[in-house]
């Protein structure tokens, strides 16, 4: 059971290192659609939200449902605000790092205001921000992903020799 | 109209603290409200039946002694209402000073201004807001309907008012007037020019406001632009378009009017020397001026001159 519970732990450790990757990769691609919705169809950011759902996975789509619904229900918090309660009450389930719930925060503190053009260059930055994090992701899946599965499996065994 | 409606299309926008004094003072009056001035740090004003009151915790007041004061965060959350969190997308609007809320009504904002090339690329520091309700009534373009329409013909025929005198409320219904083919007695097409969405207030393709059943509504674009497009492509038989305000404007009217569409349009002003007529002789192309005042409540009809 010991060595069972510690190799699932490593496991997941590990998938959950692949997994942040995934995240990563697919927010970007989902910048890529908010930017096209704000540039060329003036798109609201509810119907905007409405879309990257459809495009969105995992904790993503939890942040950008979230949203999507709260300004539904149009309570007057602003953005920023509803974001950031989003982004927080999603993070447990995800696998995006303190680093990255910093970076997606401080874009919810920008989305929506200024015009089309600032808008846009607000999006490239984070997209910018999210390329780098993207390659250090991949760069610590790759080291500790492995890494972090073998020290499950043997953290297991050993204690259990331990314990005998 | 039902009587909540107004209530409906306006309470949504208001902040919570706006709301809670509306629902405090059991505030029931929607229908008659024409305006709700937020100005920082200052009373907040209700013009209610064409009577403006201040608003405090007992209800409304000429008084201003405990009335409510609004905050700049009364302003931000309204603000962040009308855009839905999305100021990119009514940027446009609100460089031009108001923003259209469904049902017509119409928020106008002030604020300072940035300034590039002589024109305002973005309005920050929002202080005031002035939040418009617009009114449907049918049956106060009866009274004019005989003198802007004879023989089979509408007559070119300009309303002038000063600000909330009913100028847009009697345009809307000219224009679902002139749709009904047994008062004219023939099928007339009108083609409506709603630049602010105050007009028709067409939202999704659908209007909000009842303007006929043969007219058809060009949004959002300005009147200069609009205008000569219609003219060319639709073919109507009357222009009817609100608040002309600058030369094109007018350049615009006049391209239609000697294209043998007749035009009803509205102007702020007082009479018909007015400033804003911006020097054309309105008299070679208008037939009919109205004048609009408040002295008896908005849509007071002072004067129909034939010109």
């Amino acid at each position: 059971m010991i060595i069972f519970s510690c190799f699932m732990l490593g496991l997941r450790t590990k998938k959950c290192r692949f997994l942040r990757v995934d995240e990563l990769e697919n927010l970007f691609s989902c910048m890529t659609v908010l930017e096209k919705e704000i540039s060329y169809s003036l798109c609201e950011i509810e119907p905007a939200m409405k879309k990257l759902i459809e495009y969105s996975i995992y904790t993503n789509k939890e942040i950008f449902t979230g949203v999507q619904k709260k300004l539904e229900l149009s309570e007057g918090k602003p953005l920023s605000q509803i974001w950031r309660d989003v982004v927080n009450e999603c993070r447990s389930s995800g696998c995006y790092l303190k680093e990255d719930i910093e970076v997606i925060n401080q874009f919810g503190n920008v989305l929506g205001s200024g015009d089309v053009d600032t808008q846009i260059k607000n999006i490239d930055i984070f997209k910018t921000k999210l390329k780098e994090k993207i390659e250090s992701a991949k760069q610590t899946a790759e080291k500790t992903g492995n890494l972090s599965f073998k020290i499950g499996l043997y953290a297991g065994i050993g204690l259990v020799i331990f314990i005998i | 109209m039902d009587k909540s409606l107004k209530k409906i299309e306006i309470v949504p926008f208001l902040s919570g603290n706006i709301k809670k004094l509306f629902d405090n003072i059991g505030f029931n009056n929607w229908d008659n409200l024409n305006e709700l001035r937020v100005n920082v740090s200052k009373p907040l004003i209700a013009d209610v039946c064409g009577e403006r009151y201040y608003i405090s915790d007992s209800g409304l007041s000429k008084n201003n002694s405990n009335s409510y004061i609004s905050s700049s965060d009364d302003i931000n959350i309204i603000m962040e209402l009308i855009t839905k969190s999305s100021v990119y997308a009514y940027n446009r609007h609100i460089n031009s000073g108001y923003i259209t809320l469904p049902g017509g009504n119409r928020v106008g904002i002030c604020g300072n201004c940035n300034i590039s090339d002589g024109k305002i690329i973005s309005v920050n520091e929002i202080n005031s807001l002035n939040i418009r309700i617009s009114h449907e009534k049918k049956g106060v373009g009866d009274i004019v309907f005989p003198d802007i329409y004879a023989n089979g013909k509408a007559k070119n025929t300009l309303i002038i008012s000063p600000p909330g005198c009913g100028k847009t409320t009697m345009l809307r219904d000219i224009a679902r007037i002139f749709s009904d083919a047994s008062r004219c007695n023939k099928i007339i097409i009108c083609a409506i020019i709603d630049e602010r969405y105050e007009l028709a207030c067409s939202r999704g393709g659908i209007t909000c406001f009842d303007v006929g059943d043969n007219n058809f509504v060009i949004s959002g674009c300005q009147k200069s632009t609009a205008i000569p497009m219609v003219t060319r492509c639709m073919s109507p038989d009357i222009i009817i378009t609100d608040e002309l305000g600058n030369k094109d404007d007018f350049k615009a009217i006049i391209y239609a009017a000697k294209s043998g569409c007749a035009v009803i349009a509205s102007v702020h002003g007082i009479n018909e020397t007015n400033h804003e007529m911006q020097g054309y002789d309105v008299s070679s192309y208008f037939e009919k001026i109205i004048i609009l005042s408040r002295r008896n409540g908005p849509g007071t009809i002072e004067q129909i001159m034939e010109v």
